[in-house]
């Protein structure tokens, strides 16, 4: 299942390795480029880490002093409203990548996002229920949809790409059917205080809140057991399995992460609205794709990681928000997401090529 | 075309290759002569693939030249640039093959032509079909060229894959041609390669020239006129194959080196690379005690079922190596999976007094009963290619890496600091990714791994496989110290002169079963006539 994937798209640092073979290249003792260390390698290192945060503040600065944006672009509220709005991308696509990291992509998780906040709505809006006690259902339910998704890839071994995509557009169905395929307004006021209205240091709190979803991804990813299995799984699989990893646990917890962290982006998303309308959420699909594999550039060049998906997200919305300032229509927005995302496969690809062509020169 | 049949197929003369300075290869001559088979042998790191590589027009040559056929590249220039191998009658059969396994045997034989030809021709499959089906049956290859690759044995995909490439070349220029064979049989058990040899002999007596890549002097025995030997990016030496007894190929490969890694820790390491092959006699183990007694803590397993195994009992006791071995497909290469949980089985197996059900065994729970599994693909299944060394040094034992709940890369790089000078692993570098050590560093690196999980069970599966000899002495030394402190082991491999080097005591399977049991002294002889018997 593996290779189906390696077919379809190139993963950041999975794949490629488990391909070479290295009996068959007998390794030469040849110091290979750069030696590590100097401080050429370390400047090249960090500027390749660093590009992305760079292009993003040179775009930040270009429509602040760019005359026809300006005005609108250095006001508070604009920034509040890339950084809030952000938020649940971010989240949507650090639920992306959990599984990614471990070699599965689950293309569910912005249908699991839509099913959620409509979930919420129609639970606190119709049925009343109290929205702290209606998130907490939705959060359950998005696991439960982890699981199903885990179900179908990990047990039944049927190709995650094929598996999600069926269980997505399943919960797209019930998504119309929960709700009448019509939009669900009025959800407690409470909601959108703590998600955009209540404001830190000018900030809306949800972008706090996925600047530490990432952060704690970001540890466990780098400091903890956990996270190094999965990354196991994620190069090469069957080495993980013989080496002991619990491959299908591992794979099954990373799809229920999935899940739960698609509930968590789809009740900001609902907090943000004060609505839940059936279809709108599904389009952060592509821009979650997008930051994924851009965020695969920086930060750890060659994998995916959490804070590098922050920031590409953060990088993206900036674009979009000084293009439509600069007059483009709502068009622009699948233009620059959908060349965005061919973009960053291309250029994370080449970085991976990069990386490996260094290290197998003999 | 020239006619002289004395002129060589190939001439390389003068080659120099250097990464990053470096130099690889130095003045490097070969004829590769019609109707002979030239074997190129060395340790890992000694050049071979790279000399290979610019044959294969992969890499170019920094001076030198090479004459194919009358025609000559001299490197570097302008010549050198149209230096192809595709376009001359060079061809190449890997350690992989080349073949696609889920097509059949004809339709592999037509793949480069159907890739080549236009895409709107009809593909003549009857012709086709009969053209393969009369070339393999010309070099006495009975393989059905309508049977997928994948269901074939090993060696008949390896026989395919030779017939296959020396088809394409005879096509192409008639007889004078070069088929560059690099460890194709690595992967065959050694019984099975003779039949590979004879298909080898068969193109020689055509007219064709072979350069044939090993590491194994008996290959090469079996096969080579003449022989080079690489050492350290020179070729050193050139002999007739009747002059390579082992003690002088041995100091050619090694050179210097062999005094360098001398210091295995088990006193007849050293010596033991003259009886590696047949010479081994009980004088060579005297000085290596059996354990006293088996002990109930050892292992014990029973009725063991799955893959070709069916019924097998077995007991190893705790500081005992014992060997399996058999002719493929008898089993006892499924043997170590099956007792792993990674391939399918049934019985009880019994590890230091702690019984488990083999049904429900699987790769983790394997772990927990302390059995390790060192496979024979180390590339695909042994280490993680992409990963530093200490990384992959540490990955089992995972859990234990934690400072203060988190994982320490320092403890990961002080363990490998540690185990590399046990294991005598080189370089001593814990953050190099585990790809680009030499072989022989690789496979010490992965049975460092597991003897550092402190198991009661190690299985191995063609340890040494694809190793040099140094290395070899190094890997069977670690593996003996291991067994001698407390651990029992299951040796799997097609190698008789590492069974009596390495084992006390020799499994023999037929058809599934154990039908011979070998006690001390062991043979290589002994061995193979149980194999055969």
């Amino acid at each position: 299942m593996a290779e189906a994937i390696e077919t379809n798209v190139e993963a950041p640092g999975g794949g490629s390795a488990a391909r070479t073979d290295p009996s068959r290249h007998e390794p030469v003792e040849v110091r290979h480029g750069v030696p590590a260390g100097t401080m050429g390698s370390l400047v090249a290192s960090w500027s390749e880490r660093l590009a992305l945060p760079l292009l993003w503040l040179v775009v930040s600065l270009v429509f602040t002093f760019l005359p026809a944006t300006g005005a609108h672009f250095a006001t508070l509220a604009t920034f509040g409203s890339i950084f809030g709005a952000g938020a649940v991308t971010v989240v949507l696509t650090l639920g992306l990548i959990v599984p990614a990291l471990g070699g599965d992509y689950d293309l569910s998780v912005a249908y699991n996002l839509t099913l959620s906040s409509i979930l919420l709505a129609e639970l606190n809006v119709n049925l009343h229920v109290n929205i702290a006690v209606a998130a907490v259902i939705v959060v359950a339910v998005g696991a439960i949809a982890g699981v199903a998704n885990a179900i179908v890839s990990v047990k039944f071994k049927v190709d995650p790409f094929i598996a999600t995509l069926g269980t997505g557009t399943v919960m797209a169905g019930i998504t119309l059917w929960v709700s009448h395929s019509a939009t669900i307004s009025g959800i407690s006021v409470g909601l959108s205080n703590i998600v955009v209205t209540d404001r830190w240091i000018g900030l809306p709190i949800e972008f706090y809140f996925a600047l530490g979803v990432a952060l704690v991804m970001a540890f466990v990813l780098a400091y903890l057991p956990a996270g190094r299995k999965l990354k196991y799984v994620g190069l090469q699989r069957d080495v993980a399995r013989l080496t002991g990893v619990a491959v299908g646990r591992v794979r099954t917890t990373a799809f229920i992460a999935s899940g739960v962290l698609s509930a968590v982006a789809g009740i900001m998303y609902a907090g943000n609205a004060g609505a839940a309308d059936p279809s709108s959420g599904v389009s952060l699909l592509l821009p979650a794709f997008a930051a994924a594999f851009l965020g695969s550039t920086t930060i750890l060049p060659g994998q995916f990681n959490p804070l590098g998906a922050l920031v590409a997200v953060y990088f993206l919305g900036t674009g979009i928000t000084g293009l439509e300032l600069l007059g483009a229509s709502s068009y622009i927005q699948d233009l620059f997401y959908g060349g965005a995302l061919i973009i960053a496969v291309i250029v994370s690809g080449v970085v991976r090529r990069k990386r490996n062509a260094t290290k197998e020169q003999v | 075309m020239p006619t002289d049949c004395t002129a060589a197929v190939v001439e390389v003369v003068d080659i120099n290759k250097s990464f990053n300075g470096i130099p690889v290869l130095r003045d490097v001559c070969i004829d590769l002569m019609p109707g002979e088979v030239h074997a190129l042998l060395g340790v890992n790191g000694s050049g071979k693939s790279t000399l290979i590589k610019i044959l294969a027009g992969y890499h170019q040559a920094d001076s030198g030249r090479i004459t194919v056929n009358g025609t000559t590249f001299t490197f570097p220039g302008a010549q050198a640039s149209r230096y192809d191998a595709k376009a001359l009658p060079i061809a190449f059969v890997h350690q992989d093959l080349g073949l696609l396994s889920d097509l059949t045997v004809a339709e592999n034989f037509h793949v480069r032509e159907i890739v080549s030809a236009p895409t709107g021709r009809l593909i003549p499959w009857r012709r086709k079909r009969a053209e393969a089906a009369s070339a393999l049956r010309a070099y006495g290859v009975g393989v059905d060229p309508n049977e997928t690759v994948r269901r074939l044995s090993p060696v008949d995909r390896a026989r395919v894959a030779i017939v296959r490439a020396y088809t394409d070349l005879a096509e192409l220029t008639g007889s004078r041609t070069l088929l560059v064979l690099d460890e194709p049989t690595v992967f065959l058990p050694v019984e099975d390669r003779q039949r590979v040899w004879e298909l080898v002999r068969g193109i020689t007596e055509h007219g064709g020239a072979v350069l044939l890549v090993s590491h194994d002097l008996v290959d090469v025995r079996a096969v080579a006129d003449v022989v080079t030997i690489l050492r350290d990016g020179r070729a050193g030496t050139k002999l007739a194959v009747e002059a390579c007894d082992e003690a002088t190929v041995v100091a050619a490969l090694l050179g210097e080196r062999r005094v360098a890694h001398g210091s295995a820790p088990e006193p007849a390491a050293t010596g033991g690379l003259h009886r590696q092959r047949g010479a081994a006699g009980p004088a060579g183990h005297g000085s290596r005690p059996l354990p006293a007694r088996r002990h109930a803590d050892g292992v014990v397993a029973d009725n063991v079922r799955g893959g070709q195994v069916r019924d097998v009992s077995l007991s190893v006791a705790t500081g005992e190596i014992v060997g399996l071995t058999g002719l493929p497909g008898s089993g006892y290469d499924e043997l170590p999976y099956i007792l792993y949980g990674h391939v399918p089985g049934s019985g009880r197996l019994s590890v230091g007094g702690r019984r488990t059900s083999i049904q429900t065994l699987n790769p983790q729970r394997a772990r927990a009963e302390g059995i390790a599994l060192v496979p024979a693909d180390r590339a695909g299944q042994g280490a993680f290619a992409a990963l530093s060394a200490s990384e992959n040094v540490g990955a089992p034992s995972i859990d234990s890496h934690k400072r203060h709940g988190c994982v320490s890369a320092k403890s990961m790089t002080d363990q490998f600091t540690r185990c590399a000078a046990q294991y005598g692993i080189t370089p001593v570098e814990p953050t190099k990714p585990f790809s680009l050590f030499s072989g022989g560093n690789q496979q010490k690196i992965v049975i460092a791994k597991w003897l550092l999980t402190d198991p009661h069970l190690l299985l191995l599966h063609e340890p040494t496989q694809g190793v040099d000899i140094a290395s070899k002495n190094d890997l069977i030394g670690s593996i003996r110290q291991a067994a001698q402190s407390g651990l029992a082991v299951l040796w799997c491999s097609t190698d008789q002169g590492d069974l009596v080097r390495g084992c006390d005591r020799v499994l023999v399977f037929r058809d599934g079963a154990i039908t011979t049991e070998l006690d001390q002294p062991l043979t290589a002889d002994t061995i193979l006539e149980a194999i055969y018997g």
